[in-house]
């Protein structure tokens, strides 16, 4: 993507207009990535800040500015970690094949938002896969679509896992879905 | 390289209903590029107690104080952050090649912070969020320098 790198190289120069870009075009990845670990809507506001400030004092410094997206990725998933680390909580060890429903720790979607039940049962689905399914979707889901690159940053995996790895979680999504009775077009997910 | 087909169309949906961004979040992202100094040194952070001690004990501990040390352009910043009662204390020492002032950035703004004739110092009441120490220097042979310490979330 070389825009990315024309963009850095103009928000280094002072162009308020070149960062402004950069920000819509990754704020929502770089949230998607604080919030795949599961942080608060608050905690993940202070990684999502504290990434952008790294690259505020970085911007000289930026080797591969075309790949971007993957080292804010990178810098989010490492401040979410310590943030996690900080606050004694458990790291999520990626080997626990199913959580047993809803842990009391994720942060539950906006109450104040009108969300039909099949969305509120399907995002519960999500929370309930493994660690490493559950961080893979949620940075899926992020808009505009990551590259698997940005992907691979976020998830700290080797590029050519990605595909896999998202195959295997897709469908023990449809799993927990059927399970949860919530479609009988899990087959559409 | 971006691949659309990625997720059905319902999952990416789903976190644009169920976890968008807080609305003033990406406003907030913008405006931190005003923070960006092109005349600035940087010091990294050199050691965490967070990350460089679990490492090497394997033991996660809240506990005990958070130990920082930032190094670099002739400073170096040690930092101890306390829990208390009435919110987060930090304790630091700053040392410098030549007499040095030094001010706490945080998402509110900018506060001087005093220091003793060792070069320590107390910050009562934390601020919330990102912070960054900005040492102003005078060389030996009478140069201004400004050394940031990188972001850390504290």
């Amino acid at each position: 993507m070389p825009e990315i790198a024309a963009l850095v190289a103009l928000a280094a120069e002072g162009d308020q207009d070149a960062w402004n870009a950069l920000v819509d075009r990754f704020n929502n990845l770089v949230w998607a990535v604080a919030r795949a670990f599961r942080l608060s809507s608050a905690d993940a506001a202070d990684v999502v800040q504290t990434t952008w400030l790294r690259l505020v004092e970085q911007l000289d410094r930026v080797r591969e500015p075309e790949r971007l997206g993957a080292w804010l990725a990178t810098t989010a998933r490492r401040e979410a970690l310590h943030l996690i680390r900080r606050s004694g909580r458990q790291l999520p060890t990626g080997d626990i094949e199913m959580f047993d429903g809803v842990n009391a720790t994720d942060p539950e979607p906006d109450a104040r938002l009108v969300v039909d039940e099949r969305d509120k049962m399907l995002w519960r689905c999500v929370d309930g896969l493994t660690h490493r399914c559950h961080v893979l979707l949620r940075i899926l889901m992020a808009d505009p679509a990551p590259s698997y690159e940005e992907v691979s940053a976020a998830l700290d995996l080797p590029v050519g896992s990605i595909g896999p790895t998202r195959a295997r979680c897709l469908e023990r999504l449809r799993t927990l879905v059927v399970r949860a009775g919530i479609s009988a077009d899990a087959e559409g997910l | 390289m971006t691949h659309d087909d990625d997720l059905p169309a319902e999952l990416k949906a789903l976190a644009d209903r169920l976890d968008p961004e807080p609305e003033w979040l990406r406003g907030a992202a913008k405006a931190l590029y005003t923070w960006r100094t092109v005349d600035a040194e940087l010091a990294e952070l050199t050691w965490d107690s967070l990350t460089d001690e679990a490492a090497l004990t394997g033991v996660r501990g809240t506990a005990a104080p958070r130990l920082l040390t930032f190094q670099g352009a002739g400073v170096t910043l040690d930092l101890q952050i306390e829990d208390t009662r009435s919110g987060r204390r930090l304790l630091g020492q700053l040392a410098a090649q030549g007499p040095a002032q030094l001010e706490i950035r945080h998402r509110d703004g900018t506060d001087g912070v005093a220091l003793d004739e060792l070069g320590r110092f107390v910050v009562e009441h934390l601020p919330g969020g990102p912070v960054s120490f900005r040492t102003r220097l005078t060389t030996r042979t009478g140069d201004s320098v400004v050394v940031d310490t990188a972001w850390e979330l504290v």
